[in-house]
């Protein structure tokens, strides 16, 4: 498996009138071709000033991205942007009210002078078929399609320049359930026609399950567990993923004993010294204030960034 | 994590029969959002109503309030009885006396619902000497008694916070309490787990389940989420575009549902792995219809893998086979 997107302690910082937010504070990950990481996190936690700042919305504090093994320049102006795309939460936010359902999906080529006129007009049909708009839309503007629509017109465009990663940030929460399968069945038809590498955002761990290779649990701004998925779904090892994953309708597929959280996500501009889950995490020592966890391996391709992992490890697998 | 159920013989709380809500479009045109809905919330029971944007959820609680704008929308009813009495007929300043003391509501977004420039303290104060004859004093205490109920931990500093000051949990909390300050019978919420994250949303499920059982009111909990509805609901209305199309016991519809849209509602969620077992979700093709672009005969039709030449002639009526009602001419394990 070749490695097509590397992010290495990327830092983003968020100056507010209030004081700075380390939205992102050291992240490292990787994606494979062909491969989906879900990252979920609950909302607050960064996973949009991560998703933004790798495909050159934000601009990062510091860290390195690499793509297809070449690093490129994180303070960059669209350079990377025939290899990485974006799909929105709300297209009607991201599409632009003025243009055509066509104009929406040329657009990118023109800008980039991609094509001939005449190439252009196959290859934008062949899209828009692609993802299942007809003709007969091609002249409508975003506020005359339904939502599920809009979003296949968003999802349209990013396959436009033809980019081998494409970002998801929340691209099914905003639909209802019926019109979501649809454009998750779409998404991983054409993650395997094409071999496209998804960084897939979602509060949904429904959906985050059913699309992802791994998963990455974010909070506040950094990495506590990532694994495979059936890793994360039987055995969590971190509580705060423990927590998260009990909210779903197959907590009972997951090993060990339950976490119920109390709290809420504490203030982002201070965060908790040390562990940043230990003002809501039920086995908080002493240690946790102090000391912050760095992600250890925890059998092959599952790291968890906990101090008392070793002991809760040990409850897991004794139930299990 | 089904609720439990236990056999209920009392007459029903809240019993609606024949609700249309018509929304008038111009001077000529008009259309029934709400077309001719029947439902019951017992004493002491959940009922959930389900159903996918526009399906006219939330129509229907603003009918039971009689918060709908009457400027353009007409509410008809055989009959909508609360209580033993009937609100169709009631005059505005009859419903505004029943309004929080018994039946309450909590919305989805308690930032637009709260009042901004008021205390926590002055808003519940406000709820509770509305509904009760109580001093300045005493009603401070149960403006305590209330945020220590709905568990908002260090409850007294709470009480001269402003409500953006507070997290969207906080803020939830404190319209539930808001809602139980006139010690409702009935509880209608309105998406009220919609905005929170999911953790947020697993303690305010769990607080409204136990208030439910501890308080014995009844609850109509209005959602999109089918999730939320099994955790919290004894038993389940689903809408679609603007009728329900089945009903019965939570643990009955979800795991054998009858009507082709609860089927293809329940198998199109995201379930499973794609990437370890290769099964594609069910789509449903298509999209809702907009009440103005209702199809012929069933308004599920079109969109529908069972239908048949019967389904475009007139739409089903809802029938019962025991517990469970169907609006279908093709269910499925028909029985």
């Amino acid at each position: 498996m070749t490695t097509r997107l590397e992010i290495t302690d990327l830092v983003v910082r968020h100056k507010t009138r209030k004081g700075t937010v380390y939205a992102v504070s050291g992240i490292t990950l990787e994606i494979g071709a062909g491969e989906t990481l879900g990252l979920v996190g609950e909302s607050g936690c960064g996973k949009s000033s991560l998703a933004r700042a790798v495909v050159g919305l934000n601009k990062p504090t510091s860290g390195t991205l690499t793509i297809n093994g070449n690093q490129i320049d994180t303070r960059r102006h669209g350079q990377s942007a025939r290899e990485i795309q974006m799909i929105f939460q709300d297209p009607y936010g991201s599409l632009n009210p003025r243009l055509t359902v066509w104009e929406l999906v040329a657009e990118p080529l023109r800008v980039h002078r991609l094509r001939t006129r005449a190439e252009r007009g196959d290859w934008v049909k062949g899209l828009l078929d692609r993802v299942g708009i007809p003709e007969t839309m091609h002249d409508r503007l975003p506020h005359q399609l339904s939502g599920g629509q809009r979003q296949r017109v968003g999802i349209a465009r990013a396959l436009a320049l033809e980019p081998k990663i494409i970002i998801c940030d929340e691209p099914v929460s905003a639909l209802d359930v019926s019109v979501q399968a649809q454009v998750l069945n779409l998404l991983v038809d054409l993650q395997s026609e094409q071999q496209l590498s998804y960084l897939f955002i979602s509060h949904d761990l429904e959906v985050i399950r059913y699309v992802s290779h791994w998963v990455a649990v974010m909070y506040l701004g950094v990495i506590v567990e990532i694994g495979s998925v059936e890793q994360i779904w039987t055995s969590a090892l971190h509580p705060y993923t423990r927590a998260l994953m009990q909210t779903t309708d197959n907590s009972e597929t997951l090993n060990g004993p339950e976490v119920r959280l109390n709290s809420e996500l504490p203030n982002p501009l201070a965060p908790p010294s040390g562990c940043r889950f230990r003002t809501r995490c039920p086995l908080a020592i002493e240690r946790c204030a102090d000391e912050d966890p760095a992600l250890r391996q925890k059998g092959a391709d599952h790291r968890v960034a906990c101090h008392r992992v070793d002991e809760w490890a040990n409850q897991v697998s004794a139930s299990a | 994590m089904v609720a439990q159920e236990e056999t209920r013989t009392a007459p029903p709380l809240l019993e609606v029969e024949n609700m249309s809500v018509i929304v008038k479009l111009t001077s000529s045109e008009r259309v029934s959002a709400v077309d001719k809905v029947s439902f019951n919330v017992g004493v002491g029971e959940t009922l959930g109503l389900v159903g996918e944007s526009g399906a006219g959820k939330s129509l229907t609680a603003m009918a039971l309030m009689r918060l709908h704008k009457t400027e353009v929308m007409d509410v008809t009813a055989d009959r909508i009885n609360l209580d033993g009495r009937d609100i169709v007929r009631m005059n505005s300043r009859e419903i505004r006396s029943i309004r929080g003391s018994t039946i309450a509501m909590i919305f989805q977004d308690p930032l637009t619902a709260l009042n901004p420039v008021l205390t926590v303290e002055a808003q519940l104060m406000e709820s509770i000497r509305l509904h009760n004859d109580m001093s300045r004093g005493r009603a401070r205490q149960r403006a305590l008694e209330l945020l220590d109920m709905v568990q908002i931990p260090a409850a007294k500093s709470r009480l001269s916070e402003y409500s953006h000051r507070l997290s969207g949990g906080m803020r939830q909390r404190v319209m539930i309490a808001m809602a139980l300050a006139g010690n409702p019978k009935l509880i209608l919420a309105d998406e009220p787990t919609t905005a929170l994250d999911v953790t947020i949303s697993a303690q305010i499920l769990d607080l409204l389940k136990e208030l439910q059982k501890d308080l014995g009111v009844g609850m109509l909990f209005i959602t999109h989420d089918l999730h939320a509805v099994r955790t919290i609901a004894h038993r389940v209305a689903v809408m679609y575009s603007g009728r329900i199309v089945e009903t019965g016991d939570v643990s009955t519809v979800f795991s054998k549902p009858k009507h082709p849209y609860t089927e293809g509602l329940l198998s199109a969620r995201a379930h499973g792995s794609f990437v370890k077992s290769g099964h594609r979700l069910r789509e449903i093709p298509g999209t809702v219809p907009a009440p103005t672009d209702r199809p012929q005969g069933c308004y599920f039709g079109p969109r529908c893998n069972r239908r048949s030449a019967e389904c475009e002639g007139r739409s089903p009526p809802l029938e019962y086979f025991g517990h469970t009602g169907i609006a279908c001419f093709n269910p499925l394990q028909k029985g």
